[in-house]
């Protein structure tokens, strides 16, 4: 019998010193997984690192500063700026806006991969993040001071399209409340008005047209405006309430911009010509204009005005009118615009520009440098200026990372 | 027999006013206008012409009035250039011709025309690609014309009040011409072909014309290929180059036949066939425009062969190479890409 419960007495310690070498075991096993996951996420081009759940903030929040920017974090000091140039984020980004409060400017930018709504201060260079709502793949967004239109692309290829509307927060998490209102299915092209309180947009029609209607975002009534059969278009509402139809161009091909009238007839802007881009300046009948017969820029003063030639060679989606009444404008020029069907190869991606940044005088048929970024390659797309015209952010198209610039000395 | 043949012609004066005047009326020395352009646009300058068969007009004196106001006089002025208003307006031009006793007279209400053509194609084009779709062979075209036939009191004539006259090369397409048709499919021109499209407009009252026309291309499917990141998606604003290098293990690709006959990139009648270094991939038949290169354990350059082809349409061919370099972590020596 006492030899008996020696033996058990031995076996029960063996049993437990198994147990624990297994648990041991399992515990160096598991680590080294863990690592060799984390390894091979980054190698797959996932630079976040594995949420380590240690954050008081966050893994998520983590995950976003990590990506966004060589702008200091929340409490930082002043931005790590290349002079007047600042890299807001270095992830893509689908579309970016001023936003003034008081006397401060922020930068209010959607992320491409969540659809996280984030604000960069201008000032102190601190990041916040407004939203948490998760919209992964969201390619494009307007930002705008009360409302943010995002457009993400599900995996069966439906775009699909939401309104933010931004309110104070209740909460102490975010500062800011977006509740959000999905529009149809499969729009291509958006605008919202002036006083955000009102969206257009194309839709498909019953017989393949396409119709472009208004919506109040409010209230979901929606009202048609025109209808094509072509579907190709981009709309722009101005700030003065001009709403514009422009129709996508081509190297090869001409192009059409009109105005939308309130009765719904498109009167011509610019019509009939080969590769036609155009912006028109937000408060005035001005515009530039670019087509393919000529790597100028060209501008109009009013519909009547001739055309000046502007001296130097870019397209106008590169070009931002600066607000109020005058007639300047701030314009990326880039080194070369590399050959023929050059909008054709830009808009497919296979093309970048190196650009430096030029102000433009149309009154005068003026322009003067203004900026180089030096040994930077920036490829400027969707420049968007503040109130007081004193900072431009933009896209730089190689990679989609967002870019501050200021062109004015406060 | 006399006062009527005066009333007659005093009635065919002030009350015929087509858009371009050939009216003899047979009760007198002929008179006839022709303009150039046939429909003018708006502060057109506008050459017109007289003609007579039985009035040398060389050797008569030419009067033409402009609104009712003399504006030239001489002998043999058979023509003459009159810049023509806005958008609704008429501009009246009145021609006197006289050798003689013979006097001849005819006039021409001028009213300006704006028409506009539109075209795409149904080609596909990838979702916010921010250029046109252009045709390819066996694409349809998607064409619109949009004309301006203002009248004084600022209406529009409606598209239902307008005959459209749609030509490929001079041909008319009666399937899908006829009155209020101002949309058209049509098929795209063959393949390296290019179609000469016309569209003629006018009024069911004759009053109203205009034509435009545009030479159209067929283009042929162009692919390129893209990084379909884990997260951001396919990054369509970066185009994979001849030589590509990439800082990771393992990428996925995205082809993107750019205005091929197709509704999407992985439309059932479209055939990739992948080649990694020569060696043929077999594809995921959901996503056959996609694949994914898997470096763990090897390293060098891939070279990645794509062609394009339909299963219906015969003209569509496309490929292209591309070279990628991966040089994630778990690279080594060998190469075993696979999917």
């Amino acid at each position: 019998m006492r030899n008996f419960i020696t033996s058990f007495r031995y076996a029960i310690a063996v049993f437990v010193v198994v147990v624990l070498a297994a648990l041991a075991w399992w515990y160096f096993m598991l680590s080294a997984q863990t690592h060799e996951i984390a390894l091979e996420d980054a190698s797959r081009g996932s630079s976040s690192e594995t949420p380590s759940f240690k954050s008081r903030v966050g893994s998520t929040y983590e995950n976003i500063v990590t990506s966004a920017s060589s702008f200091q974090r929340e409490g930082g000091s002043a931005p790590e700026t290349l002079g007047r140039l600042a890299q807001i984020s270095t992830t893509p980004t689908a579309g970016a806006g001023f936003v003034a409060e008081g006397t401060s400017t922020s930068v209010r930018f959607v992320e491409r991969s969540t659809g996280y709504v984030l604000e960069a201060s201008v000032a102190d260079g601190s990041l916040t993040r407004l939203t948490n709502t998760l919209l992964p793949r969201t390619y494009k967004a307007i930002v705008g001071e009360e409302s943010i239109l995002m457009q993400t692309l599900e995996e069966s290829g439906v775009i699909t399209t939401v309104v933010g509307v931004v309110s104070a927060a209740s909460s102490s998490e975010t500062s800011v409340f977006i509740s959000t209102k999905r529009l149809p299915d499969g729009i291509r092209t958006i605008a919202i008005s002036p006083r955000e309180k009102e969206v257009a947009y194309l839709r498909s029609g019953e017989s393949g047209e396409v119709v472009g209607v208004k919506r109040d975002i409010a209230s979901g009534k929606e009202k048609q405006i025109f209808s094509s059969l072509v579907s190709g278009w981009r709309l722009e509402w101005l700030p003065n309430g001009r709403m514009m139809l422009h129709q996508d161009p081509s190297s090869d091909a001409a192009g059409y911009v009109y105005e939308i009238l309130e009765s719904g007839v498109l009167q011509p802007l610019m019509r009939n010509v080969r590769g036609l881009t155009l912006k028109a300046h937000p408060s005035s009948r001005a515009l530039f204009f670019g087509n393919a017969e000529s790597d100028s820029l060209f501008a109009r003063i009013n519909d009547q005005a001739s055309t000046i030639t502007l001296p130097i060679r870019t397209v106008p989606e590169k070009c931002v009118w600066n607000p109020g009444k005058n007639l300047v404008a701030f314009c990326a020029v880039p080194q070369s615009l590399s050959g023929p069907q050059f909008l054709d190869r830009w808009y497919r991606g296979e093309v970048h520009t190196t650009d430096a940044w030029w102000r433009v005088d149309v009154s005068a048929g003026t322009a003067e440098l203004l900026y180089s970024p030096g040994d930077r390659a920036l490829d400027v797309e969707e420049p968007v200026i503040d109130a007081s015209g004193t900072y431009i952010t933009f896209l730089d198209a190689r990679d989609k990372s967002l870019w501050l610039l200021q062109v004015r000395e406060q | 027999m006399r006062h009527v043949a005066t009333t007659l012609a005093l009635a065919a004066f002030f009350f015929a006013s087509p858009l371009y005047a050939q009216l003899d009326t047979g009760f007198g020395p002929d008179l006839s206008l022709t303009l150039s352009p046939h429909y003018p646009a708006p502060r057109d300058v506008v050459r017109v012409v007289a003609h007579s068969t039985l009035i040398p007009l060389s050797e008569a004196t030419v009067a033409w009035y402009i609104d009712g106001k003399k504006v030239s006089e001489s002998i043999g002025a058979a023509e003459k250039e009159v810049t023509v208003g806005i958008l609704g307006s008429e501009t009246l031009v009145l021609v006197r011709a006289a050798r003689g006793d013979e006097v001849a007279e005819k006039s021409i209400r001028i009213r300006p025309t704006e028409m506009d053509l539109l075209w795409e194609s149904d080609a596909y084009i990838p979702p916010f690609f921010r250029g046109r779709s252009l045709p390819s062979a066996g694409t349809t075209l998607k064409m619109e014309a949009l004309p301006r036939f203002k009248l004084k009191s600022g209406a529009q004539v409606p598209l239902e009040n307008i005959v459209f006259t749609w030509r490929r090369n001079g041909y008319v397409i009666a399937n899908v011409s006829g009155r209020g048709r101002s949309r058209a499919r049509i098929p795209a021109p063959a393949l390296f072909g290019a179609d000469g499209i016309s569209v003629e407009a006018r009024s069911i009252d004759g009053i109203y014309g205009a034509e435009i026309s545009t030479i159209i291309r067929s283009e042929e499917p162009h692919l390129s290929v893209y990084e379909n990141h884990p997260l951001f998606g396919i990054q369509y604003h970066a185009a994979l180059g001849a030589q590509n290098f990439f800082d990771a293990t393992e990428v996925s690709l995205a082809a993107i036949p750019y205005y091929a006959d197709a509704s999407d990139q992985n439309d059932g009648a479209l055939i990739y066939a992948w080649e990694v270094n020569g060696q043929p991939i077999l594809l995921d038949p959901e996503k056959p425009s996609e694949l994914t290169l898997n470096a763990a354990g090897s390293s060098g350059i891939a070279l990645i062969e794509l062609a394009l082809s339909h299963a219906t349409n015969f003209y569509l061919n496309a490929q292209g190479a591309w070279r990628l370099t991966l040089l994630g972590e778990g690279s080594a020596t060998k190469n075993p890409f696979t999917r």
